[in-house]
């Protein structure tokens, strides 16, 4: 609240020099004299050899609001930021426009001292220079009031308190572990499960879990060697908050345990970037130069099992540790070319691009565990001594990553005659990767220590690291005729598109894509565009190396490349229509179908987008315009019994599909009527939306015994989730003159989600913990909200 | 032998050649499609310039409100008012002017940018570019915008703009969604970038008037793009994961998602496109629902745990890449 009042006070502060503007501009406030007879344009002020300006100019809005529930409100504020009471909403000043002036000005504040602020200046001279300063905030809420009784929020280092673990050890069952033992597991059940639940249920984050985004950038241009010209960026961003993410929790010893905890963020990004442009008749170039560097505070993050090791000397619990993102860095250099020809129209333009993507740092040890050692089968290969000491990592525990890619276009645009039109294009990027050729154990598993061994005795031996490198290609070429007689313009096109790749499964992927269409201007009135492209893709080579270092996993997958050929079909429709004086009709829709051939795995994906507009003005003053816009997508997963074997990797003994719809539709209203003209406007919005999702899991399971039997056949699910919102704003605007609105306004939005459509957290209800034992999570889902909003809010033109 | 892998090197060569040839052409030839000369083909017969105050004898509000934007600074040498004012863009204006003294207006005795006045779009483009053909714009001529009919005025407004900079209507979303209506519906799914929250925008990934790259995207790939804010999931990685490296696209959809993080499927689901069968057995091989409850008979596996939260990713925490040495399947 504070700090809105101080933003408050720097509206009044920037009111000042504005009235004094005003003041000194005294009579050119007074709008200028439309005259029949008039033959010159209205002088434009003209400023005094000692001000830079002609005046200043600008508005500002400020708003008093107050708001229900919205501490529920999660998805409402997703985004964005409503405090309640005065708020400085927009401040915006500007140097005068005028016709003769040279130096130009302007600042513009959006929700001063909120959590969603953003502040931007802009200074120059036309023709010569312009600097450029934002500073702007993004949040990202995830949700509100978790739940867990971890401490340390905020830090790469949570943990749990005694008594909880005692209580665990306490339970029928609860047996403590060894390090000894380390394999050994914590059998589950109802009893720990609702104690779990209990602790969890007691405690509170305190916080919200949330990402914020302080995004600082500058840039500058300089045309003063005109036709030379630089320009210079810099950016910055700060990056805290807590993402809930899931972790291990080893309550068993099966794989299934997660608990959803608040991963801390903290990171810090510098950017630059230095260009110089040259433009002087039909060429142009331009070489730039950008740095990126992403460090990141916390490498490492680290949380307490709820199970103690309790025949150490400390007796503390068991630590797990997982690696966050690493620090890294990026180069690029660029030049671009352009150059137009007489000849046919033709324009071209190329760019020639290289990047170098950079990490070279520490690696976390294996284990927290420090009783555990390498086994003496791999100390010939990795070492030997204890696997938490980072030291005893292949390298001494560093690593240096190095990607190289470098990129081509080449775009030739001609007009052979007037009528026609020729693209042609070319483009190739290629990404090397010059990682460093080190090889580490294949798994190193959690457990109910954080680290088991029994993976690495086992194999014996290590997993190469693979080091993708792919090649991308385009050709294509683009015609276009125009039929005057037909009011038509036709046009083709084909593309080929080829990804080569080294140390991956699939080689080699090509894709044709064909794609045809006409628009018509039937009328001045009525346009129409139909489109279609069909993209025909295949995969056809394997790599036979990666297939050999990847036996027993990578075999069966290659089978799901080896069948993902798949055809797309892609009609597009387009629509714009003036029916009449005050009625519009404007509509797309697009269908994208792709059809693969699997013997399992995604077999049908198709998707339906587009939107209606229709605008509808009855009378002067009314206007209504409904609209509707449509968003779906169908994706189809098969399994065939074709696939069955007696290895580690038998599927299935019947085949089953997995079927998952998804859709949105938004369905609006806006309407304006000007109650008295220029001085009394209603202004009403409504939105309905609706998300839907759901499964159909089709298999024969039950049909045999051998069906029950097998793991690897689902049961059949049919389940749908929806999620609606209704939202409807409604405003009356006042303007006692042409400088001053004053608007009275109410909104109310109305979120009603289902358990797990909603981005951003899991969706696992609480009350659902007790039968999904293998999951904890913060209790944190988008609500049901239903946010009452009302504001007065005042603007001031000067 | 070269071969197809060579290409790339070849034709940046060729390419290079040929620009290098253009520019020394360009010495000997004053003309071009960027030129003031070249803008010509869109010419009135007959016509010259007129005396500038005819214009705003009649249009007088187009003038009072040019001259509140940068074409109308007259102390620039670059803009319009300093050239011909009006008839910098609208072409020379005698024809007009007679014709409306003899009371016989034709819609084609000027050039018009209203859509109803016919004129091609090319064309209009054309006197735009006369001035902006250099800079940015270099690439106009070879976006799919341009070849589809698209003009500047499609999306800026010279006399009246309703948004920066000069665009036609409030903001770009409204811009592009003129004729990009199947964004805007992804865009109003539940999961979405802050761009109906005005935080970013369609030019943040792409470039309207032309990169060169697919998609018109700002940076040469998807990844690139997508880089630009999410600069954690760079890399490089001690272990990576091939579709991430390969194009973020292959899992996210970025206009918008009924699933969580702008994901293409439900999570597990979306995992098993690729690693069905590898070892974790079919998606829901011990769930009955959703939300869990109960395990159907002959099975002892506790309900939900791979298809529940996050499904695959609540334990391969680190699906983009892992820095840890036993991260090679991205659950540290």
């Amino acid at each position: 609240m504070r700090n809105r009042f101080l933003a408050i006070l720097l509206v009044v502060a920037l009111l000042v020099p504005t009235a004094a503007a005003l003041a000194q501009d005294g009579d050119s406030q007074s709008p200028p004299q439309a005259s029949s007879t008039t033959t010159t344009p209205p002088p434009a002020p003209v400023k005094s050899d000692d001000q830079l300006f002609d005046g200043l100019e600008g508005r500002v809005k400020i708003k008093a609001q107050a708001a229900t529930n919205l501490d529920q409100a999660s998805k409402f504020l997703e985004y964005r930021d409503e405090p309640i009471g005065p708020i400085a909403d927009w401040i915006e000043v500007a140097s005068k426009q005028t016709a003769n002036d040279d130096w130009f000005f302007s600042m513009e504040v959006q929700d001063a001292a909120q959590k969603d602020a953003r502040y931007a200046w802009e200074f120059g001279r036309y023709g010569q220079f312009k600097v450029e300063f934002q500073w702007d905030r993004i949040i990202h809420n995830y949700a509100f009031n978790g739940e867990t009784p971890y401490a340390g929020i905020g830090s790469n280092y949570l943990t749990l308190p005694d008594p909880m673990q005692s209580a665990l050890e306490a339970l029928p069952g609860g047996i403590v572990v060894s390090t000894s033992a380390p394999t050994s597991t914590l059998a589950q059940s109802t009893a720990k499960a609702n104690l779990l639940r209990s602790f969890w249920n007691s405690e509170d984050v305190g916080d919200e879990l949330f990402l914020q985004r302080d995004r600082l950038h500058l840039r500058t241009e300089w045309t003063v060697m005109d036709p030379i010209s630089f320009y210079t960026e810099f950016r910055y961003e700060g990056r805290n908050g807590q993402r809930p993410e899931y972790n291990r929790l080893g309550l068993n010893g099966s794989n299934t345990s997660a608990i959803e905890l608040p991963v801390p963020l903290d990171a810090k990004i510098w950017e630059a970037e230095f260009g110089v442009k040259y433009a002087e008749g039909p060429f142009d170039a331009t070489v730039k130069y950008e740095y990126s560097k992403f460090d990141n505070a916390n490498k490492k993050f680290m949380w307490d099992s709820p199970i103690r090791i309790t025949d150490s000397a400390t007796q503390g619990p068991a630590v797990y540790s997982k690696s966050l993102e690493p620090d890294n860095q990026m180069h690029e250099v660029a030049l671009e070319l352009g150059y137009s020809l007489d000849f046919w129209r033709t324009r071209i333009s190329g760019e020639a691009a290289a990047a170098w993507e950079l990490m070279s740092t520490d690696l976390e040890a294996y284990t927290t565990n420090s009783t555990l050692t390498m086994p003496a089968a791999l100390t010939p290969t990795f070492g030997s001594g204890s696997l938490a000491n980072e030291a005893n990592l292949p390298n001494g525990g560093n690593y240096n990553a190095e990607i190289n890619i470098q990129s081509y276009n080449l775009l030739v645009t001609s007009h052979p005659v007037d009528e026609a039109d020729i693209r042609a294009t070319f483009r190739h990027r290629r990404q090397n990767n010059d990682s460093e050729k080190l090889d580490f154990p294949i798994e190193l598993a959690y457990g109910d220590y954080g680290a088991v061994t029994n993976m690495i005795s086992t194999t014996g031996g290590y997993f190469p690291i693979p080091r993708y490198e792919y090649d991308q290609w385009t050709a294509g070429v683009d015609f276009g005729y125009r039929v005057s007689e037909l009011k038509s313009r036709f046009f083709a096109g084909y593309a080929y598109n080829e990804w080569d790749r080294q140390n991956l499964i699939v080689d080699r992927t090509s894709e044709h894509t064909v794609k045809g269409g006409v628009e018509t201007k039937w009328t001045r009135d009525l346009k129409t565009k139909v489109t279609y492209m069909q993209a025909m893709r295949g995969h056809s080579e394997r790599n036979s190396p990666v297939m050999a270092n990847s036996a027993g996993i990578g075999v069966p997958q290659l089978e799901r490349y080896d069948w993902s050929n798949r055809i797309r079909h892609r009609p597009r429709f387009d629509l714009n229509w003036q029916i009449m004086d005050g009625l519009a009709l404007s509509g797309q829709y697009v269908y994208t179908y792709d059809d693969y051939k699997p013997v399992f795995g995604l077999k049908e994906l198709s998707r339906h987008e587009g939107e209606v507009d229709i605008e509808i003005e009855p009378c002067a003053g009314v206007m209504v315009s409904p609209f509707l816009g449509y968003a779906a997508q169908r994706l189809l997963q098969v399994e065939s019994p074709g696939r069955q074997s007696s290895s580690t990797f038998n599927y299935t003994t019947s085949p089953w599909a997995y079927d998952e719809g998804s859709d949105t539709y938004t369905l609006g209203l806006k309407t304006r009527f000007d109650v008295v003209k220029d001085r009394l406007q209603l202004l009403l919005d409504y939105r309905f939306q609706k998300n839907h999702t759901d499964l159909d899991v089709d298999s024969d399971l039950g049909t045999s015994s051998a069906d029950d039997a097998n793991f690897f056949v689902p049961v059949d699910i049919n389940d749908s989730e929806n999620s609606t919102r209704n939202s409807i704003t409604t405003r009356l605007q006042w303007k006692p003159s042409k400088a001053a609105t004053l608007e009275l306004g109410y909104l109310y939005d109305q979120y009603n989600s289902d358990l797990w459509l909603l981005d951003g957290m899991t969706p696992i209800p609480f009350s659902a913990q007790g039968a999904a034992v293998g999951i904890i999570s913060m209790n944190q889902r988008f609500e049901d909200a239903e946010v009452h909003m009302f504001w007065l809010s005042g603007e001031y033109k000067f | 032998m070269i071969g197809l892998r060579d290409g790339p090197r070849l034709l940046a060569m060729l390419a290079v050649l040929g620009l290098a040839l253009a520019c020394l052409a360009s010495c000997t030839s004053g003309k071009h499609p960027g030129s003031e000369e070249s803008a010509a083909w869109v010419k009135i017969e007959g016509a010259t310039y007129a005396d500038t105050d005819a214009c705003i004898t009649c249009h007088e509000d187009q003038s009072t409100h040019l001259a509140e934007t940068l074409h109308g600074k007259k102390n620039d040498p670059r803009t319009p008012a300093a050239k011909h004012q009006c008839q910098s863009c609208h072409g020379p204006g005698s024809v007009h002017v007679k014709n409306h003294e003899d009371d016989k207006e034709g819609l084609n005795d000027i050039i018009r940018f209203s859509a109803k006045a016919g004129f091609p779009p090319a064309q209009l483009t054309a006197q735009c570019l006369s001035c902006h053909e250099s800079m940015t714009k270099s690439r106009w001529h070879s976006t799919l915008h341009a070849l589809n009919d698209v003009s500047c005025v499609s999306c800026h407004s010279a006399h009246s703009p309703k948004g920066k900079p000069q665009l036609k209507l409030e903001n770009e979303v409204e811009t592009c969604a003129q004729c990009h209506k199947d964004v805007r519906a992804q865009l109003e799914r539940p999961s979405h970038h802050p761009v109906r929250e005005g935080k970013l925008t369609c030019s943040n990934c792409h470039t309207p008037h032309g990169s060169g790259h697919d998609k018109e995207m700002k940076k040469t790939g998807v990844n690139d793009t997508c880089f630009q804010c999410h600069q954690d999931k760079r890399g490089p990685f001690l272990h990576e994961h091939p579709p991430v490296f390969d194009n973020c696209a292959n899992c996210h959809t970025p206009h918008g998602s009924n699933n969580t993080r702008l994901l293409l499927a439900d999570p597990s689901d979306l995992c098993q496109m690729c690693h069905q069968g590898s070892g974790h057995f079919g998606l829901y091989d011990n769930s009955t629902s959703i939300e869990g409850g109960g395990s159907p008979s002959g099975r002892a596996w506790a309900p939900g745990t791979r298809s529940m939260g996050r499904g695959c990713l609540n334990c391969h925490t680190k699906i983009h890449g892992s820095n840890h040495p036993s991260g090679m399947f991205f659950n540290r």
